[in-house]
């Protein structure tokens, strides 16, 4: 495609925009990472000298359990909401009532406009020492305030807005799915649930992968949900980056946190996508 | 023992419905065709008999054994759809192979029935390939080597030929038969369109509103369709109404609305006293005056002013506009004569056995 005059005058305001909000911001974040911090200052000096010693830091136990965490609750979360959307977004994508099947897609995107505080909140309402807490807990034969039944609320909060998202995200996938396909499946000889996972799983792959990946990412940059529900049990490395930044004021600390994350999930999204696109390249 | 039996099988949505009390046996080997307009039931029918649906009365009988309950992967039908649903993410070894891995067929012999069933559509050597690079001959192809390789007792065809265009139709009709007979398929073909049900079924069935309206084999359902709407369905047709006054020798004439008369033959049972509907094929009327030794039969001749010729190959549609105003359609074989002109004043000539005699508005 040739591009025109005109069309370089459109895309100015984007470019700039996106070069003052995001590559300038972006460029002295990773400037910062890389000069020597003085405690008792705020940010670095204006002359500070460069050093490799915030990026050493992190891989220190303590600073890379962060990053484990973060990692074990975005994997796990992203694929327990995968499980349950997926039937979710099967039914609204198959349910034959026009009003039903929109009242369904409303409150699915109805859920998404609800506060990230007013949900963490809300579960902690639901499941602290209040409400069903002691009863959940000793159902599961746990302490209320051990470790597991907070990793377990954590969860439940990732899931709080992980589902609904997801669950809209396969709907796409799902309705672009030729039902036929399950008719001559089962004319075939495969029962109902054989040809879901032979058939319409396979062909979902590509839809449940953006759907990993939004859920994933989401919770890569999870914060209101481990620094509430997580009771300082959970952290995930936003937490640690927030206290780095705004407790301490070590911010060539909390840049290199920062940076060190943003290249560790590119790396594990691209190659979640390249493996998955290795073997279902057929897939488009 | 017939293969599939139907016995009066109705299917009701709410209060519409949509097959009502239809009955019939397909014996071994046999392709039926079911024939009809969308909505007329004839995919509800093939539905039931999938097992995609459950009928609320009457039953579905497999060699004598009911149906009833059984689940579509519960019965061993083989299914060609319409758009073939062929599965994209797999090959076409792995789409044939897909019922022989299902149906619990031995292991080891799968690729062996495989391979026999691609030799028996003539695709050789697309083995690998994924049905997105197949024409859609080919995909089809696929999809008959797919439902037919589990040896199923019945097969059903969905509109088989509808999505070819009109010349690959033709040659995959006769490569159909072909390979349904090679292998003995009880089968029935669900279409609304008369040639592919005519051309594949030994036995067409006109479904309307949900029921039977007539069955039998091709040439008798165009020949002497018992009711106006077979007889519109099946071929083009000119249509007289009128009453009938009996004459000798399973004659009558027609007095027909417009003052036209013509003799008719009328069926051996005698239909009875009020208005009948007429139907003249088009192939049937001549152009040109009565010959004047067509013996002691009578020739019902009119005087028509031609209104257009179309030149379609080897077929001239005619309209001819006759007293009253009335058009009819006529067909000629093309074989290098002058054609006639649009206005010019001719005769026209049918014989009594070229009428066909229904109910009125039936």
């Amino acid at each position: 495609m040739k591009y025109s005059r005109s069309t370089a005058l459109l895309l100015l305001p984007g470019f700039a925009l996106f070069l003052a909000l995001l590559v300038l911001p972006l460029a002295n974040v990773l400037d910062e990472s890389f000069r020597l911090f003085e405690p008792g200052r705020i940010g670095s000096a204006k002359d500070a000298a460069y050093t490799l010693f915030n990026y050493a830091e992190i891989l220190t136990p303590s600073y890379l359990r962060y990053f484990a965490e973060t990692f074990k609750f975005g994997v796990l979360s992203s694929l327990i909401a995968l499980v349950v959307a997926f039937p979710i977004a099967y039914a609204v994508a198959r349910q034959p009532s026009p009003i039903l099947r929109k009242l369904a897609i409303g409150f699915l995107i109805g859920m998404m406009f609800l506060s990230t505080l007013v949900r963490v909140n809300a579960l902690q309402l639901t499941f602290g020492p209040t409400g069903y807490g002691q009863l959940l807990s000793g159902l599961l034969n746990v302490s209320p305030n051990g470790r597991f039944y907070t990793e377990l609320v954590v969860v439940f909060g990732l899931l709080h807005y992980l589902i609904p998202i997801a669950a809209i995200t396969l709907l796409g996938t799902i309705q672009n799915l030729d039902p036929r396909l399950i008719d001559a499946s089962q004319v075939l000889g495969a029962s109902r649930l054989r040809s879901h996972l032979s058939i319409t799983v396979p062909l979902c792959i590509p839809g449940l992968l953006s759907a990993f990946m939004i859920c994933f990412t989401l919770c890569l940059s999870a914060f209101v949900v481990p620094m509430i529900l997580g009771k300082g049990k959970v952290l995930f490395v936003s937490n640690l980056i927030y206290s780095r930044f705004s407790e301490i004021a070590d911010y060539p600390s909390g840049s290199a946190v920062a940076i060190t994350m943003l290249i560790v999930a590119l790396i594990t999204i691209y190659g979640i996508t390249w493996m998955v696109s290795k073997r279902y390249g057929n897939l488009k | 023992m017939s293969v599939l039996e139907l016995s009066h099988v109705t299917k009701r949505y709410g209060a519409f419905v949509a097959v009502e009390n239809v009955s019939f046996t397909v014996e071994k080997g046999q392709i039926l065709s079911l024939l009809g307009p969308s909505g007329c039931g004839k995919t509800t029918t093939l539905r039931l008999i999938a097992g995609f649906e459950n009928a609320n009365e009457g039953a579905v009988m497999f060699s004598g054994v009911d149906m009833k309950g059984r689940r579509p992967y519960e019965r061993n039908v083989g299914l060609l759809f319409q758009d073939y649903a062929l599965f994209p993410h797999m090959t076409v070894v792995e789409n044939v192979a897909y019922g022989l891995k299902h149906r619990n067929f031995e292991k080891a012999r799968i690729p062996d029935r495989v391979a026999e069933m691609l030799s028996l559509v003539r695709l050789k050597g697309f083995e690998d390939r994924r049905p997105s690079q197949l024409s859609g001959g080919q995909q089809q192809r696929v999809a008959l080597a797919r439902a037919l390789a589990t040896n199923p007792e019945v097969v059903l065809l969905d509109e088989p030929l509808s999505a070819l265009d009109a010349k690959l139709r033709q040659e995959l009709r006769f490569e159909l038969k072909a390979i349904l007979s090679a292998v003995n398929a009880t089968t029935i073909v669900v279409t609304h369109d008369q040639e592919e049900a005519m051309s594949l079924g030994d036995s067409v069935i006109v479904m309307s509103a949900g029921k039977i309206m007539q069955q039998g084999a091709p040439t008798d359902i165009y020949a002497n369709p018992k009711t106006r709407f077979v007889a519109e369905f099946i071929g083009r047709s000119n249509w007289f109404t009128g009453q009938l006054a009996r004459s000798a020798k399973g004659m009558a004439e027609l007095n027909a609305n417009g003052g036209i008369r013509m003799f008719v033959n009328i069926p051996d049972s005698s239909p009875g006293d009020g208005a009948f509907d007429v139907c003249v094929r088009p192939e049937r009327i001549r152009i040109g005056a009565a010959n004047a030794s067509s013996g002691d039969s009578p020739v019902n001749e009119m005087r028509g002013t031609i209104r257009d010729v179309a030149h379609l190959g080897a077929d001239l549609h005619l309209v001819v506009e006759i007293a009253g105003g009335q058009l009819l359609a006529v067909t000629e074989k093309y074989f290098g004569q002058a054609l006639e002109q649009s206005g010019q004043e001719v005769s026209i000539t049918f014989l009594p056995g070229d009428c066909i005699v229904v109910p009125s508005g039936s």
